[in-house]
């Protein structure tokens, strides 16, 4: 899909995912937890890469990748090994990474592939170049700004950390569908279990983007998949804008700037980035034995697609339903939940999509906090299946539930006709105005329901006042029927000024 | 000078005849005697041996096993990882880096009741064959000083030659172990790649490089290697180690060995050439049969040799920058890529900075087929032709240097010279297989080491010939202490 | 051949991050020169194709456990320049 400014674009992406399933790092026994400890306590001489170390390959870490790979129809290599690929920079332990690489008689992990992705009209088939393994790097911290901290302060902790760096073809067409792709691979990994990519740092996405066939331009430092789209909607139309004015676009690596919100050009020209790869010696080749593959296809679990189509094949939903649901597993976790507990599969989905999601990012929380949520749903719209509450109460009450994790108290309705007609009467009198406005208008019902709600902190049924006022307005004479005309009006006048005087 | 070798002092150890501390004190007093005209060491752990020391007599008093090396004092060459001691490589770069961690090898030889007494001299980062290019000074060879010991593990070959210790470490990648053991008259053993851990072994070419052994005794030299070595399974820290279980030859009759023909001749001193000859005569006698073979393909392997090494060790060394360790990086540089260039180009000494840039050079874009590419085809070749070579012989014979133990200085303006010490030596490397320096003979009072070949994993072999030969008498200088006058 | 000069070795020690002095530039060519000379020597040999996965042993499938072995040292007195537990380094840009 053309860019709306009339230049077609082409993107690629290169996806590093954290294989947070692992216990120990790539190379080293060191914990790959490192999230919550203090700087440079989980590392060792390996991963800080101290004179006469030598990796040693976690085993676990060739499964979770062919599991990769397997979901993206991406082929294994039968024999595959590690290169080292060489930049001088303060995060690298041995100012090279253990990587792969596939050139020159080199073999990654896999090679090929594809992942289907719903995009604006239809699917989208994008395909994989190749899958490959390699070792993080260490954490930058910048004491101030980047521009004025006169050093850096550098944290092993995650340096040596499993990656699973997939590349594709430049299928993308938009910044849009570039989104799309990444929220669709980050759901395909969850529900492998290879990665949890609510952790932060654990998706990073470099892009390389060209527009009307030219040059293209490499964009690194997209640290969430949140950024995506805008990233690269920044530097589409930053290109747009070069071409327009009549300049070329060159080859070049940029980065984004996630402050400012710009892709900027490196403050000075790096050299040549040659990174003069070579094999590892320090590590054999490893063979994938057919026996691996075959228990790990047996054993992969049920992927985004195929458990869309189960939703609507099994449970009813439609295919624009299944699929948001299965675009984050935690959501579609919770929605079976929601269902295994007794709800119906359509109320399941419609509250999941259309009330909980908002409630979630109106209290600032994550798709991740929601299966803790689920009993206190299930439990909620029980009570609303049994009509114990009303909708309106519901969702209240829903809301708290999410701020605070408790379900609150929850009331019954008030159905007291003798008590809501009360009420009633009261607003009626209290909103002559709008009374009168009935008959031309029948719409401004709503507001004297709304009246009568508030009055009742919202705890009345809301079926049963609407019904009420409008018993009391046919006997008050007011009717909601325009026909009636200007006898109708006046009639309603006296009405008034006869119920005022009481 | 007679010695008491290695296998003597742990029999009286363990026997509780001798105390490991009576031991340690004679080494120590011995390297004060010597170590100002020798500079074998860098670093000298006196509290920490009599630690050791006393706990070995202690375990002995106690009836607990102290192991088979008990009380035996071992030097490391400076590029082996030892927790708690420094480790220099040599090199200015790694000032005031001490080790938190133990090599697999060291870990093994305390394990085995060693007693580790200090880090020995070498060339910086194991690039050289003369011990010269270290920035704190160069060893000086027990049997004369005004020549050099050989190199890189020139430090471990003098500490044995001169009587300081009996046993010792070294790395051997195109020769380290083998040269300056033949220069200074004592055993070195080059194992087969990977059948003893380089876990700890500072990485200068990993795809060739080996941790080594000298001994001034074959019984010695066995004993040393027994404990080191993987006998009966990998060392899981080091992926591309295997392992071996001993494997003793008993007598050599009918054993064929094969006399390399292009290391004699033009550019051999003739003391050395006829040292190998005779050596040749001497497996004859003891039943074998020596003919000449020729390897036309040797002409290739010192430029394949030096290609190789230079490439890895451009990537071995990148992360030397003052950044985690060592030689601290300026703050106060304009940015990082300054201040690793600052760091580098100050803590490297030429040699180092010679073979890293050469290796950055053929590994980059454009090159890295012309030169690396060709260099790995060639080590291929090579290990081809020698394995063919074995599929005949079982032993290869030839001399260990071309030549006499060269003076100080004499090589160090050109450094191709240099490179060609290694002439005879990196045929090994290159094909992974097992060598063994024996000292054989003495020349103008210096010491001629021959060296002898065996296939892959037949490492037992070697020692096997050595302590045939040595039973016999005729290993000249074996168990002989440089007077160092 | 290789055509070394002043501009191929300035480059070569970028590229190696090592700072040289304009003495050590001037050694540098001729040293090279005569080394890459020397080297010259393998190109004259048939060589069989090389693999990457060549090693000296045949190994493959050495794996580790996903066990974790963490060690209790604390490696920071190692850092040359510290602050706090972390490591301070130069400035990138």
């Amino acid at each position: 899909m053309p860019d709306p400014r009339g230049h077609s674009v082409m993107i690629g992406l290169e996806v590093h995912a954290q294989l947070t399933s692992l216990k120990t790092k790539l190379f080293c026994g060191c914990s790959a937890d490192y999230r919550s400890l203090p700087p440079n306590t989980s590392v060792c001489e390996v991963c800080l890469g101290l004179p006469g170390s030598l990796p040693r390959l976690n085993g676990r870490a060739v499964e979770e990748v062919l599991k990769i790979a397997l979901a993206l129809h991406s082929r294994p290599a039968e024999k595959s090994l590690f290169y080292r690929k060489h930049y001088f920079y303060p995060d690298m332990a041995k100012n090279f990474q253990i990587s792969q690489y596939d050139r020159g008689g080199g073999v990654t992990v896999a090679q090929g592939g594809y992942m289907d992705v719903r995009v604006e009209h239809g699917t989208k088939r994008i395909r994989v170049r190749r899958v490959q393994l390699e070792e993080d790097v260490a954490k930058i911290v910048y004491p101030g700004s980047l521009m004025s901290s006169g050093y850096v302060m550098v944290d092993y902790n995650r340096a040596g950390v499993a990656l699973c760096e997939m590349v594709t073809e430049p299928d993308l067409s938009s910044p849009r569908e570039a989104r799309l792709f990444i929220e669709k691979y980050a759901s395909v990994l969850e529900h492998l279990g290879v990665t949890n990519t609510s952790l932060e740092g654990s998706l990073r996405v470099d892009a390389n983007v060209s527009i009307d066939g030219g040059e293209r331009v490499e964009l690194k430092n997209i640290n969430s998949p949140k950024d995506v789209e805008r990233a690269l909607n920044y530097e589409v139309q930053r290109q747009a804008m070069v071409v327009e004015r009549g300049g070329k676009i060159e080859m070049e690596t940029r980065h984004w700037d996630e402050l400012n919100k710009v892709t900027v050009a490196p403050r000075f020209k790096e050299g040549e980035e040659d990174y003069r790869y070579f094999p590892e010696p320090d590590l054999p080749p490893f063979r994938v034995e057919p026996e691996l593959l075959e228990r790990l296809i047996r054993s992969l679990p049920e992927l985004p697609d195929q458990r869309a189509e189960r939703f609507v094949r099994e449970l009813g939903l439609t295919d624009y339903q299944a699929q948001v649901l299965v675009s984050q597993k935690p959501l579609a976790d919770s929605f079976e939940e929601l269902v295994h507990q007794g709800i119906s599969a359509s109320e399941a989905a419609d509250w999941t999509m259309n009330e909980v999601l908002g409630d979630l990012a109106e209290a600032g929380l994550d798709v991740s906090d929601l299966p803790r949520l689920v009993p206190g749903i299930a439990s909620l719209l029980k009570s609303l299946e049994r009509e114990e509450v009303t909708g309106k109460m519901a969702k209240h009450a829903l809301k708290q539930l999410v701020a605070t994790g408790r379900l609150p108290e929850l009331s019954h309705p008030i159905r007291d006709r003798q008590e809501l007609a009360a009420l009633v009467e009261d607003v009626l009198n209290q909103n002559p105005e709008v009374v009168s406005k009935v008959a031309a208008d029948p719409k401004v019902v709503n507001y004297l329901v709304g009246q009568v709600m508030r009055r009742t902190k919202a705890k009345a049924d809301p079926q049963l006042v609407l019904s009420l006022i409008r018993e009391a307005l046919e006997r008050k004479g007011a009717r909601e029927d325009k026909s009636e005309g200007e006898g109708a009006a006046r009639r309603t006048f006296n009405l008034t000024r006869r119920s005022s005087r009481e | 000078m007679k010695r008491r070798g290695a296998f003597e002092v742990a029999e009286m150890v363990r026997e509780g005849k001798w105390s490991a501390r009576s031991v340690v004190m004679e080494a120590l007093s011995r390297i004060d005697a010597v170590e100002g005209s020798v500079h074998a060491f860098l670093h000298v752990d006196r509290e920490g041996a009599l630690r050791r020391a006393e706990e070995i007599d202690r375990a002995v008093a106690e009836g607990r096993d102290p192991g088979p090396l008990a009380g035996v004092p071992v030097a490391v060459k400076d590029n082996i990882s030892v927790e708690g001691m420094p480790l220099t490589c040599g090199s200015r770069i790694l000032e005031g880096y001490v080790a938190p961690y133990d090599a697999t090898v060291v870990r093994r030889l305390r394990e085995a009741g060693a007693i580790i007494i200090g880090k020995t001299n070498l060339d910086e980062f194991a690039m050289g064959s003369s011990t010269e290019y270290s920035a704190y000074g160069p060893t000086r060879n027990p049997w004369d000083l005004s020549r050099i010991p050989g190199g890189s593990s020139g430090g471990s070959g003098a500490a044995v030659a001169s009587g300081e210790v009996p046993l010792a470490l070294g790395s051997d990648t195109g020769g380290s172990v083998r040269c300056p053991a033949s220069f200074t008259g004592v055993y070195g053993l080059k194992p087969s790649y990977g059948l003893v851990s380089r876990y700890g072994l500072v990485e200068f070419s990993n795809s060739i490089e080996v941790v080594g052994a000298l001994a001034s005794t074959s019984r010695d030299l066995s004993l040393l290697f027994s404990v080191i070595r993987n006998s009966s399974s990998p060392d899981p820290l080091d992926q591309t180690s295997v392992f071996a279980p001993l494997q003793d030859i008993g007598g050599i009759e009918g054993m064929e060995f094969g006399l390399l023909i292009q290391t004699l001749g033009k550019g051999v001193d003739p003391e050395v050439e006829s040292a190998t000859y005779r050596f040749a005569d001497e497996m004859k006698d003891m039943g074998g049969k020596v003919e000449e073979v020729s390897l036309p393909e040797m002409g290739l392997a010192l430029p394949a040799y030096y290609l190789l090494v230079c490439a890895e060790a451009s990537s071995n060394l990148a992360r030397y920058d003052g950044i985690r360790y060592g030689m601290p990086a300026p703050l106060d540089a304009r940015n990082w890529n300054e201040a690793f260039s600052t760091v580098r180009g100050k803590g490297f000494g030429p040699e180092v900075k010679r073979r890293v840039m050469m290796g950055s050079f053929e590994l980059s874009s454009g090159y890295y087929d012309a030169y690396y590419l060709r260099a790995v085809a060639a080590r291929k070749l090579l290990r081809e032709k020698m394995l063919s070579l074995f599929r005949k012989y079982q032993f290869l014979i030839s001399p260990t240097n071309p030549v006499l133990a060269p003076a100080l200085g004499e090589k160090l303006s050109d450094p191709l010279s240099m490179y060609l010490l290694d002439l005879d030596t990196v045929l090994a490397n290159l094909s992974g297989i097992p060598a063994l320096s024996i000292p054989f003979a003495r020349a103008r009072g210096l010491p001629v080491g021959i060296q002898l070949m065996a296939p892959p994993l037949r490492d037992d072999w070697l020692t096997s010939v050595a302590s045939l030969l040595e039973l016999r008498g005729k290993v000249e200088l074996a168990g002989e202490v440089a007077e160092v006058a | 051949m290789q055509q070394v000069d002043e501009e191929l070795v300035r480059r070569v020690a970028s590229l190696s991050r090592i700072r040289l002095s304009e003495d050590e530039v001037a050694l540098l060519v001729s040293q090279f020169r005569e080394i890459l000379d020397y080297f010259s020597a393998i190109s004259s040999w048939e060589l069989p194709p090389p693999s990457p996965m060549d090693r000296l042993v045949e190994l493959a499938n050495v794996f580790r456990e996903d066990q974790p072995t963490p060690q209790s040292k604390d490696l920071t007195g190692i850092f040359p320049n510290r602050e706090g537990r972390y490591i301070k380094a130069p400035k990138i840009v």
